[in-house]
């Protein structure tokens, strides 16, 4: 039956199914022609428990947040910011491209929609400069892929719903270091490029009243992570009512304060998040019978047994995952990859001693790798799609990029100290 | 055609209203609740119930409306290796496994909602079956959506993701563009 689960979902996918759907299908498949005796009554019914939760509202209304605050034109103004403040340095427009990343990216849940989306615009900016083609492309397909790890991340809501050792906090926090050993590390790469390829700034310096001028406007947008992290780390409320508190407060901003949103469009808001909504959590619930059945199946334990045969090196044993995780990385875009992985492998790694918190931000990091490895990743497709370039060029761009990525997974995986330092600091590490 | 035309711009208003109407009422529910409890210090327990099932029911009443719109996200790489001629006919055997797929949930959903009906749910003593009819509602819905688009899903080019849709849905203000 296992075996039928795995191909099902491995020929569905190869031919183009849609991915919520693959996982359903592939279940209902292992589930009628499997020779097993469980009841195909179990689709339906974990279809439901797989988001029947609380937590994961937060999914919809950091969607909504996230919406209004382009709507109300708070994303547009730290964008300017960010340009002004970095955009005339040298290779200063990658800058731009790696920090506005690193505010924006992941809301959708899907590297490859933020690939497509808010990535095609700075990939179009960089190229608009002058930027060679695959230097930005390759530069937006990495950055497109860091989103998950810095909070607050949707992928991290659901990481939380599936794995009941770790919290959303402590998964918020956890996120930071990395979050920006990643920045820092693709800003370099983006430096050490810039100055061997003389690359020029974009525009000059500009005078520092404007730089703070464009500072204001920014601020209503600054103002969001401060209100969902602090709220959430001072036990004001659960990341769930913050990402309320946040769609409320985004909505007020750009209906009175900055204008920006009118009441007649405020409908077409809901109505877009409504839809992304449905694509994200019908992932969600689909995956949820996938990983059912795995753990059903004893996949894990399994798993657990055939590791534990091999080695009992801890770092041994990380590296071993993290192989196969990015294997996975490679097909399976970051959101069902987490629902199918984590409940699959959580219970390996904790029982090999491996802290909870590191283990999500190994697994992250490592999916998030996967999505741009030449030459299968399937944000370079989206790229080469988005960009008109060619596949082959854009591999051999990247590889710089990527190997910044596997030294700072490399650390992450050597130091537990990384992910659990300030999560540690609240308290929130066992 | 100007008939059946107005019946589906119908068909779609609808579906889209009622997604909207949800999104909006589960999230002020949950913010209601936020504010009673600082406020007030009480929090409604039937509201945190509410706003779950309407999460619910929103993402099985969108999925329709999500596939119209092209964005559940496939990997079509090796559909688009295959020459042109013999796309749309690995594209048709494609979307039949879809539409098998989605009755056969149709199916199950309106199973287990019967089998359900009898259990009351915690707070609000709503018919727990009541919950699970979002299933089979949303998998008909989609049925429905996709059967009136099939012919462009049959011969949209394959592609990673389909872009312009993406870049529409990722909420980029049209002066960007």
């Amino acid at each position: 039956m296992t075996a039928l689960l795995l191909s099902a979902f491995v020929l569905l996918m190869a031919i183009g199914m849609p991915v919520a759907l693959v996982m359903g299908a592939a279940s209902l498949a292992a589930l009628l022609w499997g020779g097993s005796n469980l009841p195909t009554i179990i689709v339906p019914q974990s279809l439901l428990r797989g988001i029947d939760s609380f937590p994961l509202m937060a999914v919809p209304l950091f969607i909504l947040a996230a919406d209004l605050m382009t709507a109300g034109r708070l994303t547009d103004a730290l964008m300017k910011h960010a340009n002004l403040l970095v955009g005339h340095l040298r290779g200063g427009l990658g800058y731009v491209n790696v920090l506005t990343s690193m505010l924006f990216a992941g809301i959708s849940g899907s590297a490859l929609a933020d690939a497509a989306g808010p990535g095609k615009i700075v990939m179009d900016m960089m190229r608009g400069a002058g930027y060679p083609a695959y230097y930005a492309g390759a530069l937006t397909a990495t950055t497109a892929t860091i989103g998950p790890i810095i909070p607050p991340s949707i992928i991290m809501v659901i990481y939380a719903v599936t794995d009941n050792s770790v919290t959303v906090a402590g998964l918020f926090l956890a996120g930071v270091v990395p979050g920006v050993l990643l920045g820092v590390a693709l800003a370099l790469v983006n430096y050490v490029i810039s100055v061997r390829q003389g690359y020029q700034s974009a525009t000059q310096r500009p005078p520092v009243l404007d730089v703070l001028r464009s500072f204001f406007p920014a601020v209503p947008g600054l103002m969001m992570p401060i209100i969902i992290l602090g709220g959430i780390l001072g036990g004001i409320f659960t990341a769930t009512e913050a990402a309320a508190v946040a769609v409320f407060y985004a909505l007020i901003v750009s209906l009175f304060l900055t204008r920006q949103l009118q009441w007649r469009d405020v409908p077409g808001v809901f109505l877009r998040s409504g839809i992304l909504t449905s694509a994200v959590l019908l992932i969600v619930s689909m995956a949820t019978v996938f990983s059912r059945l795995l753990t059903v199946l004893q996949v894990p334990q399994n798993l657990a047994r055939w590791l534990a045969g091999l080695t009992e090196d801890r770092i041994v044993i990380m590296i071993l995952l993290a192989v196969f995780i990015l294997l996975v990385g490679l097909v399976v875009d970051t959101l069902p990859a987490v629902i199918i992985l984590v409940p699959v492998l959580a219970p390996v790694a904790a029982q090999f001693g491996i802290d909870p918190l590191q283990f999500a931000m190994m697994l992250v990091l490592n999916l998030a790798i996967g999505m741009v490895t030449p030459p299968i990743g399937p944000v370079l497709f989206v790229i080469c799609t988005v960009g008109k370039l060619r596949l082959e060029r854009l591999s051999r761009a990247v590889v710089p990029l990527l190997l910044a990525e596997l030294v700072v997974l490399a650390l992450v995986i050597a130091f537990p100290a990384i992910s659990l330092t300030v999560p540690g600091w609240f308290g929130l590490t066992r | 055609m100007t008939v059946l035309r107005l019946l589906e711009r119908a068909f779609v208003l609808l579906n889209q209203g009622l997604v909207m109407l949800m999104m909006m009422t589960m999230a002020t529910l949950v913010f209601t609740n936020v504010v009673t409890r600082y406020a007030f210090g009480f929090s409604l327990n039937w509201a945190e119930e509410m706003s779950r099932y309407l999460m619910i029911w929103v993402a099985y009443l969108g999925a329709g409306l999500a596939m119209r719109e092209g964005r559940h996200v496939a990997i079509e790489y090796l559909q688009g290796l295959l020459p042109e001629r013999l796309a749309p006919y690995a594209r048709a055997v494609v979307a039949l496994l879809i539409l098998a797929f989605m009755v056969t949930l149709a199916v199950l959903g309106v199973q287990i909602a019967q089998l359900a009906w009898r259990q009351r749910t915690p707070v609000l003593g709503l018919p727990q079956g009541a919950v699970y009819l979002a299933i089979p509602i949303g998998a008909g819905l989609f049925v429905v959506h996709f059967l009136i688009v099939l012919r462009d899903y049959l011969r949209q080019k394959p592609n990673a993701v389909d872009v312009e849709d993406l870049v529409a849905h990722a909420g980029i203000a049209e002066h960007e563009r």
